[in-house]
């Protein structure tokens, strides 16, 4: 009876209190909404735009007909046309479709701000037997029998040499159809190709929210100069009752294959080998937008207290009826549920439609960094929308929970006598514990790194000792509070605006404490955030510097693309080096191997003049000048390794290695370890020549000139730029300026976090000052009456304000060192092996101060505006 | 939807190249056209011969299981010349060749009939050797082994797997007269047609992960031309009949679009010492007793048959054509053309009198610009 009671009072409540207050102070439960929404959005977003540019990967037969089953290759990615017959001899007379596969990037031109830019589009280009692909019409269940289908019939055909068929959103985003031509860029040449047919999106799935190319492979082979080899051969098992012992047939032959010239695994574990290879990346992500979460708490905290100050004598008045306190707080845990569920769900649209804008941001990293993705769109998927719900809705109840507790303490008595109530953390008053948690986080920052799986590390020490930080120097600057009157006594004496303002913080409230603890916490981490691409700037100009000397860099246009595999024809290369303008060059042919499991990358370096160690930085130096193309005493072949795999592959200088080429397993010394901060998945440095031969590839991925004096760098690239349209040729300028650009790129999401960070740390101070002066209201009325002019009530509700932040920057700036240090030391270094060296932004951190007085001053003012104007009688 | 669309695909890529020096009579398109009294030397000859523009080597059989349960089989391997003129070198990824292959099987008492297409371009997967008997189509291969020995190794998507391998009973044929077998009035209209009319088989049948033993007899046609059918031919009806007194008969009737058969139509009896009585279409009866409308295609079968005439001794024969199985139908989802074929058995007088396969093409849609 008593809790029919109980819920009838909590309902009635939520109509007669609540719902009020919905309707009367629409803008700020409009507010608090947004608060909730934005947080549940951000989070949601982030999720599913990295679980979309992950998925995103995919081999081609799972987006045509539900997928291969296991995936065959060779040594350096790459399967000789000749050694075919051998699988399909091994795996005979196994009912099995054997699909040879050949992957490029096509850069189309017209779809960025130029055709060498690295704004131009680019997608995979995928060569796949069109006859054979239709085979798994019925490898499949019947119903699904339609593959590879088009919107026009009579449009596959094999044999010709400039056909492509294009995805929907290809179609889309390039207005064309069926007949007509478009430009791609494709290893170093500029085609007109004849857009055959659109896939059916039906029938390719992918092909939905996916920009793909599809030619017939040895159309592609033949345009890409790799006659000679595919890419991987993709089989696929046809469905059946014996469809699973057929699976452990194929395992079984397929262990039988020789392990040096054949690799081979399911095509979920190379699935899984792609979400593992990017976990790290997409937890950190992960962890940066939980932080627009917890800001949420905090805001939503705030504006909760603002809302039990504001309505504490109606919640007086129903405790003097006789209401028990349970019941209100019951009642506001309601409403902060209420709350918790329209905000979240609000997140939910929101999120969504942040995350088709934030997914090819995504994908561009993943792309560049990972392996290749043709997301392009993310889509809905319900759980990680439950999971952001339930983070929304728990973090909303969790916010509300302070405030709900406020609500149910506050006393008749206080509320009629108009007097102050203290809200806020007591943990907060808890000098010691700050000490404590910065002890702990320093314990946290000296834990190796988590290895999740062989080659992927999760700095979970560093992660750890971050939080403990951030909440120790919010304790700790919470409890300096008290220090202000001290430090401003004498400024105090000069006038009664100052005294009134300084003796807010004689006895701190714990909504002060809260806010300044709000204010350290961003500052810290947008500060700290300040240095470590401070640090990573100055980092990567130093090695540009060092390494970047030639003129002019040519490379095959979509190079930056992780999984690219075009390169420049032998041909081409030789054409440039041999350019009587050209003073040295030096060639990259590089290889993509792997190693132990893990993908890693082989660059051979061939120079037109003996080669030199100078341009690299070291992270170990070598005992004595290397010279690659010699093969060392003891028969090894020399080479040097970057340093994200020597961290990867635990190896330093001395080690010894087994790589596998299409020619044998090769032993190889190394010789030294380099800075390299281009890959995170490393690199093993040796001679060109000799790379070339084991790989019997001879085409190159990059070349380096340095012309002769006098030669002009512009009018050549002009002159090789007109011979070669395929090519990407920059100067040493330009290319810097590139890096540069990728690198500010890169950074952009942390850039925007910080300012979210900012602006909701100052809504929290502007919901702070509000709660504090409408519990103060009585006192300023009765400096109102003791001759205060509003003006000086807007100066002393500012400069308490400006007080407040000026804590929260120097206590958040010195926070910012120390997460500097575990960004630079400890997260960075054990999640990609980069070794940066630490830099203090003086001029960025400056900015960034100056920015947050100004927006502590403009905020301030315009509560003090309102505060000036305050009657004690006024509730908003 | 697409059932034409790679018909039309192979006649849009065969390549049309000039005439040839040599003064055999070839296609408009440099197709040479077979010629009467061949040379054919084996076992050269029971490989590919890529000048023509099309070939198929044919099984068709029936197989009992050790406890007598019954089914029937198909093994199919087409070339299609994209061009009369091959390349000097191998190419992995040709475009001269096309190979579709067909395998089925019936499975009389469980009532199950299994089909697949393959459809390959000639190089690394796909081949018909030029000198031997060896053809591929992924993993489906037809060779021979010893003497005029082969062997069948196939499969059905995952659910059936066969090896088997084939023994001829009886010689070897060659259709037609002075071996040419004429399709219709166009002289280009016909084949080089051989056949094993009568071969023993032996192998493992592998269903539900179970092997079964098998034995059985199949009949084997390799047929070779340019062309097929003759113009205002939409089809054609096959019969190939293993008789209980060592005999065998094959007829074919070729329809044209009204229906009606064309002269060149014809029935041939095999004795056991393997010489041929063939007999024009005026001198038997092929007739429609009963049929069949396929759920996939919407194709009306006439799959029961009369088959009546006169024995090469001069007794009359009325055969009772009746299938095995009603759904035999290969629905053409790669090559574009469906038709039925399927296990039958023969009657006279109410009594078994022989086993046979039957072959109804030209009924989902004319085969005229296919073949």
């Amino acid at each position: 009876m008593s809790t029919l009671i109980g819920i009838q009072s909590v309902l009635l409540h939520l109509k007669r209190f609540s719902w009020r207050h919905v309707l009367k102070a629409p803008a700020t439960t409009c507010a608090l909404l947004a608060v909730v929404a934005l947080g549940v959005a951000v989070f949601f977003s982030v999720r599913l735009s990295s679980r979309a540019a992950v998925s995103g990967f995919q081999l081609f037969t799972q987006s045509i007909s539900g997928g291969s089953d296991f995936v065959v290759t060779g040594p350096g990615n790459a399967v000789p046309v000749d050694r075919l017959p051998e699988l399909r001899n091994v795996l005979d007379p196994l009912p099995l479709h054997l699909l040879p596969m050949v992957e490029g990037t096509a850069t189309l031109p017209g779809t960025g701000k130029a055709a060498d830019d690295f704004d131009a589009v680019q997608v995979p280009i995928l060569g796949i037997d069109l006859l054979a692909a239709r085979n798994l019409a019925y490898a499949r269940d019947r119903t699904q029998y339609q593959t590879f289908e088009t919107t026009t019939s009579d449009q596959i055909r094999i044999g010709v040499a400039n056909e492509v068929h294009i995805t929907e959103l290809i179609a889309k985003r390039l207005q064309v159809k069926p007949g007509d031509f478009i430009d791609a860029v494709l290893g170093d040449q500029l085609l007109h190709l004849n857009v055959a047919s659109v896939l059916i999106t039906d029938e390719f799935q992918a092909g939905k929210n996916e920009a793909l190319l599809v030619m017939d492979l040895p159309a592609l082979q033949s345009l890409l100069g790799q006659e000679q080899h595919v890419d991987r051969v993709e089989v696929v098992i046809p469905e059946g009752n014996q469809t699973a012992a057929l699976r452990q047939a194929v395992t079984d032959r397929l262990n039988k294959l020789n392990a040096a010239q054949w690799i081979w695994s399911t095509t979920e574990s190379q699935r899984d080998s792609a979400q593992t290879m990017t976990a790290a990346f997409r937890l950190n992500l992960t962890i940066l937008s939980a932080l627009s979460v917890l800001v949420g708490i905090y805001l939503i905290l705030q504006a909760m207290e603002a809302a039990v100050v504001r309505r504490r004598s109606e919640i007086g008045i129903l405790l003097s009826m006789g209401y028990e306190p349970k019941w209100i707080r019951a009642a506001w845990l309601m409403e902060s549920l209420l709350l918790g569920i329209t905000g979240s769900a609000l997140g939910l649209l929101l999120g969504w439609a942040l995350a088709q804008l934030a997914v090819r941001g995504v994908a561009q990293t993943v792309n560049a960094l990972y392996v290749s993705t043709t997301a392009e769109a993310a889509s809905w998927n319900s759980g990680e929308a439950l999971m952001a719900f339930g983070i929304g809705v728990a973090a909303t109840v969790i916010a509300g929970l302070l405030p709900a507790r406020d609500a149910a303490s506050t006393q008749p008595i206080q509320v009629i006598r108009q007097e102050g109530h203290n809200g806020g953390i007591y943990l907060l008053d808890a000098p010691w514990l700050g000490f404590v948690l910065l002890a702990v986080g320093g314990l946290f920052s000296r834990m190796p790194a988590l290895d999740l799986s062989p080659g992927v590390r999760l700095p979970v020490g560093g992660y750890l000792a971050a939080l403990t930080w951030l909440i120790g120097a919010a304790v700790l600057s919470a409890n300096l509070l008290r220090f202000i009157p001290g430090l401003f006594k004498r400024a105090a004496i000069r006038g009664a605006v100052w005294r009134v303002a300084v003796s807010q913080f004689r006895q701190p409230s714990g909504r002060q404490k809260l806010t300044v603890a709000g204010l350290v916490v961003a500052v810290g981490m947008a500060a700290g955030m300040e240095i470590l691409t401070h640090s990573f700037e100055r980092t990567v100009s130093g090695w540009i510097h060092q390494s970047l000397k030639a003129d002019l860099f040519v490379a095959v246009k979509g190079i930056e693309n992780a999984s690219n595999r075009n390169k420049i024809s032998e041909a081409t290369w030789r054409k440039l080096i041999d350019d009587p303008k050209v003073e040295r060059a030096e060639v990259g042919h590089f290889f993509p191997i792997e190693l132990r499991g893990l993908p890693t990358m082989l660059m051979g370096i061939r120079s037109t003049q003996p080669w030199s160690d100078e341009k690299l930085i070291w992270a170990e130096k070598p005992v004595k000048p290397v010279q690659l193309d010699r093969p060392l005493d003891d028969g090894c072949t020399p080479a040097l390794i970057s340093e994200s795999f020597a961290v990867r592959y635990q190896m330093g200088r001395g080690d010894e290695l087994e790589v596998p080429t299409p020619a044998g397993n090769q032993s190889v010394r190394v010789l030294g370890v380099y800075a390299d901060y281009g890959n995170e998945r490393g690199a093993l440095l040796m001679d060109g020549a000799l790379a070339a031969r084991w790989f019997n590839d001879l085409r190159a991925v990059n070349l380096a000139a340095t012309l002769r004096p006098g030669a002009d760098p512009d009018q050549v690239r002009e002159q090789w730029t007109a011979e070669h349209p395929g090519l990407a040729i920059r100067t040493n300028r330009a290319l810097r300026e590139e890096v540069l650009k990728i690198f500010h790129q890169t950074f952009a999401v942390t850039h925007a976090l910080k300012i979210i960070g900012i602006a909701v740390a100052f809504s929290g101070l502007a919901l702070a000052l509000f709660s504090l002066l409408m519990d103060r209201r009585q006192e300023l009325v009765t400096l109102r009456e003791l001759g205060f002019q509003r003006r000086d009530i807007m100066a002393a509700v500012t400069l308490e304000g400006l007080l407040l932040s000026l804590i929260g920057l120097v206590a958040g700036l010195l926070l910012s060192l120390a997460l500097g240090y575990l960004l630079i030391y400890v997260i960075n270094k054990q999640s990609f092996g980069w070794t940066l060296a630490y830099a203090v932004p003086a001029i960025g951190l400056a900015v960034l101060s100056v920015g947050v007085l100004l927006a502590a001053a403009l905020t301030s003012l315009g509560i003090g505006r309102w505060a000036a104007r305050l009657k004690a009688e006024e509730h908003e | 939807m697409n059932q034409r669309r790679y018909g039309l695909m192979f006649l849009t890529l065969w390549l049309v190249g000039a005439v040839c020096s040599d003064s055999l009579p070839r296609t408009e398109a440099g197709f040479r056209i077979p010629t009467t009294h061949p040379e054919f030397t084996f076992p050269r000859d029971h490989g590919s011969h890529p000048e023509f523009l099309i070939e198929w080597w044919y099984i068709t059989g029936h197989l009992r299981n050790a406890d007598n349960q019954r089914y029937g089989f198909q093994a199919t391997f087409f070339r299609y010349a994209m061009t009369p003129y091959g390349p000097e070198t191998f190419a992995p990824f040709g475009t001269n060749q096309l190979f579709m292959a067909h395998m089925a099987l019936s499975d009389i008492d469980g009532n199950q009939f299994y089909h697949e297409e393959r459809l390959n371009r000639d190089g690394w997967d796909a081949k018909a050797d030029t000198d031997d008997l060896d053809l591929r189509n992924g993993n489906w291969t037809l060779r021979r082994t010893d003497g005029e020995t082969m062997e069948l190794r196939a499969g059905i998507r995952a659910d059936i797997e066969f090896e088997f391998q084939l023994q001829p009973l009886q010689p070897k044929v060659f259709f037609g007269k002075d071996s040419v077998s004429r399709k219709g009035a166009d002289p280009s209209a016909c084949s080089w047609y051989i056949t094993f009319p009568r071969l023993g088989v032996s192998g493992t049948l592998r269903q539900d992960g179970k092997n079964i033993p098998v034995t059985g007899e199949a009949w084997m046609d390799h047929e070779i031309s340019s062309s097929q059918l003759g113009h205002e031919q939409v089809g054609w009806d096959w019969l190939s009949v293993r008789m209980a007194d060592e005999s065998e008969l094959m007829v074919y009737i070729l329809r044209d679009v009204a229906g009606n058969p064309d002269p060149h139509s014809t029935l041939v009896w095999i004795d056991p010492a393997g010489q041929l009585h063939a007999v024009g279409s005026d001198q038997f009866e092929w007739s429609e007793s009963g049929s069949w409308t396929s759920p996939d295609t919407g194709a009306t079968y006439p799959i029961d048959v009369r088959l009546k005439g006169v024995r090469p001794d001069g007794s009359p024969f009325d055969f009772a054509v009746k299938p095995l199985m009603r759904n035999q139908e290969l629905v053409g989802e790669l090559g574009g053309i469906s038709y039925w074929e399927g296990a039958c058995d023969i009657y006279e007088n109410d009594q078994p009198v022989g086993e046979a396969y039957m072959e109804l093409t030209g009924y989902s849609e004319s085969l005229e610009d296919n073949l």
